[in-house]
């Protein structure tokens, strides 16, 4: 069973003394930070940070550790060559696919366009058939002359 | 129409090797390759301003098809980075091989940039773990 000892009581005080310098030398308050600049390569460290990476050990190590996953990371990641005859097929297929996507597309454009002249033409020909007939033309003079009736008789 | 044609071959020859970490055979990688050109002809809505974010576009129909593909496809690629997922490798490929920005990685998988930075560490650290364990099975085995 592991008994736990508490550091801060005053019969302590070499252990906790011992504990804070191990701490110290394996801990670097801002090499939290460090990872953010390793990591987002497109944000520059200020002037104190860039100092303060020189200087410290701690950062540095684990600047190079970093470096280190990272480039084990890298070199596990395959890079397939192309296989033969890849651009020529590659060229054949791409130009099919993209003219059938670009037919759809002008089919598409068309119809849509046929579609708008169709609905003109519905409107004309119901404004024609509708509003200039004779009968209509007749309702609307009676309309009228019955109107102007009623405003002189009252 | 030769324009977006050949810069379609370019972004082919490009990321087949990123078709290729995703499907590792050569037959469906190339398949894969050809079928997100015709997904995202598609895709398209009008003949114009293609080459908006073509190259994201393009990859981002390449995710979504191998993203379908993987569920009916087995593969017997046993590396530390074909046991990750085909996110994770797709996540890796981007950033360590390519060096894509967060913010592009995250149009291409359709998600936040938060999302995907974690994501990222996620895919490093289980890497890390799958190469110890290579590499404790290759020390033992000698």
């Amino acid at each position: 069973m592991v008994e736990s000892t508490y550091l801060y009581s005053k019969n302590n005080i070499d252990l906790y003394h011992r504990m804070l310098d191990e701490f110290n030398s394996s801990e670097c308050v801002f090499s939290r930070n460090l990872l953010v600049f390793l990591e987002n390569g497109e944000r520059e460290p200020g002037p104190f940070y860039s100092k303060h990476i020189n200087e410290c050990s701690i950062c540095q190590k684990k600047a190079r550790e970093y470096s280190a996953l990272l480039m084990s990371v890298n070199r596990a990641i395959p890079v397939a060559s192309l296989p033969e005859n890849f651009q020529s097929l590659v060229k054949r297929e791409i130009k099919e696919s993209l003219k059938l996507a670009f037919q759809r597309l002008e089919e598409k454009d068309s119809t849509s366009l046929w579609s708008k002249k169709f609905l003109f033409q519905v409107f004309e020909d119901l404004g024609k058939r509708t509003f200039l007939t004779r009968d209509f033309l007749k309702g609307i003079a009676l309309a009228s002359l019955s109107a102007a009736i009623l405003y002189f008789v009252l | 129409m030769e324009e977006i044609n050949q810069e379609m071959e370019d972004l082919a020859c490009r990321f087949y090797p990123l078709a290729f970490c995703l499907c590792p055979d050569d037959l469906m990688a190339t398949q894969l390759i050809i079928d997100s050109v015709a997904r995202w002809g598609l895709s398209q809505t009008s003949l114009e301003n293609w080459d908006e974010e073509l190259e994201v576009e393009y990859v981002f129909h390449l995710y979504e098809l191998a993203r379908l593909r993987s569920k009916h496809f087995a593969f017997k690629k046993t590396d530390s980075f074909f046991k990750l997922s085909l996110k994770e490798r797709f996540l890796l490929y981007l950033r360590d091989k390519l060096a894509w920005d967060y913010s592009s990685m995250a149009r291409a998988c359709g998600e936040r940039p938060e999302t995907t930075i974690a994501q990222i560490h996620q895919a490093r650290s289980a890497m890390v773990s799958h190469l110890k364990l290579e590499k404790a099975a290759g020390e033992t085995r000698w």
